[in-house]
């Protein structure tokens, strides 16, 4: 289910979190389902079971995901929305462009222009399953 | 298990020097601080002939710092009671078990001198490793590495300390290694020390780093804190802000906080590659 890169700077708890969150958003994993529990996550992927916790902490206090004992983590009712799937990538984009000075409208401007682009609209579906 | 914050650190060095000559000439450890928090997975990064595998044996007791303390769970490290040593494993750099025994034998001869042994522990491992009914000298270093781990654990310690278990290990075996104590760290909740000079094993387990290089701990951080608070800069000059680097190196600075230093536009945040923050530490 998660897809790793503790090289890229991005704490793995987050890394988590994101791709948790963007799995509930695509509808691949759809309210009511059950997350893999922290010792699978952690024996699969290699990582510290407390990056795990720590994830999981991170969803549940957002909503996303709900805290059943004798069960383990299930999707919340409300899940993630699909824009949810794009916060970390938008706060990077907004902290870079701050960062050398573009304005919002620079912004919203550069993301226009590559809207239309035909590419665009072939790697990635985003489907609802509601 | 006591896992309150008053109860005394796993393991905590104060001060340590160490060194191999009777005459005091040579100086591995030079001022060496340490200290663990209960259930950490920390790092011990350190380039070859750093002084990591000192430290460890300073650590356990196997050595007598020259000065400084050494303590472990409270209890001075060259003195501990046997209830102390039980809490501890330790997994040396390289194995040095009995080659023509088979692997039952040798956890059987090893388990019978703690009356904690958890054979259930044990033979699970054994299962899943599938190691039983086979002769050591016959098994790959990886393998054996397990043994070793086995060897280690089978008494639940409370404080593990890996001396650069992944070392000998190709790609595929390291990270079946990690898997095995990620795997044994959920179940148990040791504390950890591991080292190693491989950042990438490192970065994917440990909760925190510590990096030891001129005889002292350079670097000891919640690996979280430096990749969400710390920014990679290139600068021509210091910045004004001396407490809030956390490593320099030429004009390559490692910067807490890095949005509060006013750097301007023409200056790149970049995020921490744990590596190349271990070479500009280390080659000082």
């Amino acid at each position: 289910m998660f897809a790793l890169n503790p090289s890229s700077g991005v704490p793995i708890y987050r890394q988590i979190v994101q791709q948790a969150r963007y799995a509930i958003a695509s509808g691949r994993v759809a309210p009511g389902d059950r997350l893999p529990s922290v010792r699978a996550i952690a024996t699969q992927l290699g990582i510290n079971p407390m990056t795990v916790s720590k994830a999981y902490s991170t969803l549940e206090r957002a909503g996303v995901v709900l805290r059943r004992p004798g069960i383990g983590m299930v999707v919340s009712d409300r899940g993630a929305s699909p824009a949810d799937a794009i916060a970390d990538d938008v706060r990077a984009l907004v902290q870079t462009a701050k960062q050398v000075g573009l304005m919002r409208k620079d912004v919203i401007g550069a993301i226009n222009s590559i809207w239309e682009d035909e590419w665009i609209d072939r790697p990635i579906h985003l489907r609802r399953s509601r | 298990m006591d896992r309150s914050a008053d109860s005394p650190a796993p393991l905590a060095l104060s001060g340590v020097s160490a060194g191999y000559d009777a005459g005091k000439t040579d100086r591995v450890l030079g001022d060496v601080d340490l200290e663990l928090a209960p259930g950490t997975i920390t790092g011990l990064l350190g380039r070859n002939g750093s002084g990591k595998t000192t430290l460890m044996r300073v650590a356990i007791g196997l050595m007598r710092a020259r000065s400084g303390t050494a303590r472990l769970f409270g209890v001075d490290s060259w003195d501990t009671p046997a209830e102390v040593r039980k809490r501890i494993g330790y997994v040396p750099q390289r194995f040095a078990g009995f080659g023509w025994i088979d692997v039952d034998t040798c956890l059987a001869m090893v388990g019978g001198h703690y009356d904690c042994w958890d054979y259930a522990l044990v033979d699970a491992l054994k299962r899943e490793w599938r190691l039983a009914n086979r002769r050591i000298e016959e098994l790959s270093p990886g393998d054996q590495q397990k043994v070793a781990i086995m060897l280690a654990v089978g008494h639940k310690p409370d404080l593990l300390l890996l001396d650069e278990p992944a070392a000998s290990l190709d790609p595929a075996a390291r990270r079946d290694f990690l898997k095995a104590l990620a795997e044994l760290n959920t179940d148990l909740g040791q504390t950890v020390l591991l080292s190693s000079h491989i950042t990438s094993d490192i970065e994917r387990v440990a909760s925190h780093i510590a990096i030891l290089h001129d005889g002292r701990i350079a670097c000891c951080e919640a690996l979280d804190e430096i990749r969400e608070r710390v920014g990679f800069v290139t600068l021509p000059e210091p910045p004004p802000a001396r407490e809030k680097v956390l490593a320099s190196h030429g004009e390559r600075y490692w910067l807490w906080d890095p949005g509060e230093h006013q750097l301007g536009p023409d200056v790149r945040v970049d995020k921490v590659v744990l590596e190349d923050l271990f070479m500009g530490v280390t080659s000082r």
